[in-house]
């Protein structure tokens, strides 16, 4: 069995190898698994190809935070999902990037199978939708409104509520 | 794409049929043929080429994963972000906010009143029935529930709907100025709008309980209750009436030419045509034909003294 202080390294997309601790890397179920399935003691670097190396600092930072957070259930994750967008002060201040950042993170979360993580940014992102009308959300994420003029009639039709009688 | 040109099908150039001209094509030789595929091509570029931020790279997992997050009113609002929220099934169309809202306590009613008015994106006077889900003019609404408003209470309706749902008016109401009964069963109430402010004239509204809408003046419309008073208050009752209660107090109601018991506030109908004119005597009746709706209800030929 691998104690806490062991170390593995893994080598990012953009081939910079970074050491990191076992404990803190198997908060990634992906590289838990993997590490399970190597078996014994892991001496050669483990290639992150999805992930650049700034992403993997902050993700190793969110996982060196939360190493000892008990691993989540399948039970519990179906029950956090529940509307509930309230996140903890800390993830708050970690995930205070920005847009690009807090994208990859969530990629990389999805990547490396990281669901506290991943649940933190879609929250953060859904925080950010929330209580914003379309162009607000279109500003908000530099999205472009692509509808056409039919489409946009159908739009106005649906929220018609909203207008004055 | 491109290749397809053999057999596809030619249109004219958009900037030429929309008569833009320039230079040489101004004269109309030089019309520029281009295919279906070749619009297509410059459709796709030119949203393609527009550039979005990196929230639309996620993957629709993630689209969806964050949707999971989110609130029906949030959920309504993305679905009218872009096609690409459109094409999503879990972004299910609500009809208003009115539908989910629960307003349990006076913050959830604020919160919900702001929501609605931050959704009009424009300043307005109007307030929301939370009802029939319409933004009415402060007219629509008692100088009561006017009040809610500004006090943020959003569970108001308008005087329409309150009436249609039995609006319980009772006299302690100072923003009901009477509720009358007609003789024939026509009932109605009438409303004080308005009037609060110096110089302001209060306005009356009249409410019709049978078919519970609010009318800018007396006399019921459309709800042929009125049918229901006039096989009441027949002629026939009438000069039954007045033989029995000789010098009782009838009163013939000129805007709906009915005979009446007591003066009816606020019930008289429109909808009631009498072909005959009836004077204005209570002794001297000569009435013959009544319609309604061009219905003929009622056909009597009284002489008085």
């Amino acid at each position: 069995m691998a104690t806490d202080t062991q170390t593995i390294r893994l080598t990012t997309s953009d081939n910079v190898e970074m050491t990191v601790e076992r404990a803190v890397a198997e908060r990634s179920i992906l590289i838990k698994n993997l590490l399970e399935d190597l078996g014994g003691e892991q001496t050669e670097s483990i290639p992150v190809p999805n992930v650049a190396e700034p992403v993997m600092k902050k993700v190793i930072e969110w996982c060196e935070h939360h190493k000892k957070d008990p691993p989540t259930t399948q039970d519990d994750d179906s029950d956090s999902r529940k509307k509930s967008t309230d996140i903890d002060e800390w993830d708050q201040k970690f995930m205070q990037v920005d847009q690009e950042m807090l994208f990859e993170i969530i990629l990389a979360a999805n990547y490396l199978d990281i669901k506290a993580l991943l649940d933190v940014g879609c929250k953060t992102v859904a925080n950010m939708i929330k209580g914003k009308s379309p162009d607000e959300i279109r500003k908000t994420f530099n999205i472009q409104n692509d509808f056409t003029p039919e489409e946009e009639d159908q739009i106005r039709r649906e929220n018609e509520w909203a207008e004055d009688r | 794409m491109l290749n397809n040109k053999s057999s596809a099908r030619y249109r004219i150039s958009s900037h030429v049929s929309k008569g833009v001209f320039k230079g040489k094509q101004a004269q109309g030789s030089d019309l520029e043929l281009r295919t279906d595929s070749d619009f297509e091509y410059e459709d796709h570029m030119r949203i393609e080429d527009v550039p979005n931020g990196p929230f639309l790279n996620l993957p629709d997992e993630l689209h969806l994963k964050i949707i999971s997050y989110l609130d029906p009113l949030s959920k309504a609002e993305l679905k009218r972000v872009s096609c690409h929220f459109r094409g999503f099934k879990e972004l299910a169309v609500i009809p208003s906010p009115f539908h989910y809202f629960t307003l349990d306590t006076p913050e959830q009613e604020k919160r919900f009143l702001g929501i609605l008015y931050q959704r009009k994106g424009v300043p307005s006077i109007n307030h929301p029935c939370h009802n029939c889900e319409k933004f009415l003019p402060p007219s629509e609404f008692t100088e009561k529930a006017s009040k809610c408003f500004k006090r943020k209470l959003a569970r108001i309706r308008c005087i329409t709907c309150a009436l249609r749902s039995g609006m319980d008016y009772s006299e302690s109401n100072s923003y009901v100025c009477s509720l009358t009964q007609c003789g024939g069963g026509l009932g109605g109430m009438v409303i004080k709008v308005g009037g609060r402010k110096p110089g302001e004239e209060a306005k009356r509204v009249y409410g019709c309980t049978i078919c519970k809408t609010a009318q800018d003046k007396a006399g019921c419309r459309g709800c042929m209750g009125c049918v229901n008073c006039v096989n009441c208050v027949t002629l026939a009752d009438v000069v039954q009436g007045l033989d029995q209660e000789f010098g009782g107090f009838f009163t013939f109601i000129e805007s709906c030419k009915r005979v009446m018991k007591e003066f009816p506030r606020g019930c008289s109908g429109d909808h009631v045509r009498k072909l005959a004119r009836l004077p204005c005597q209570l002794y001297d009746l000569e009435v013959l034909e009544y319609h309604i709706h061009g219905k003929k209800i009622a056909t009597e030929v009284v002489t008085g003294e």
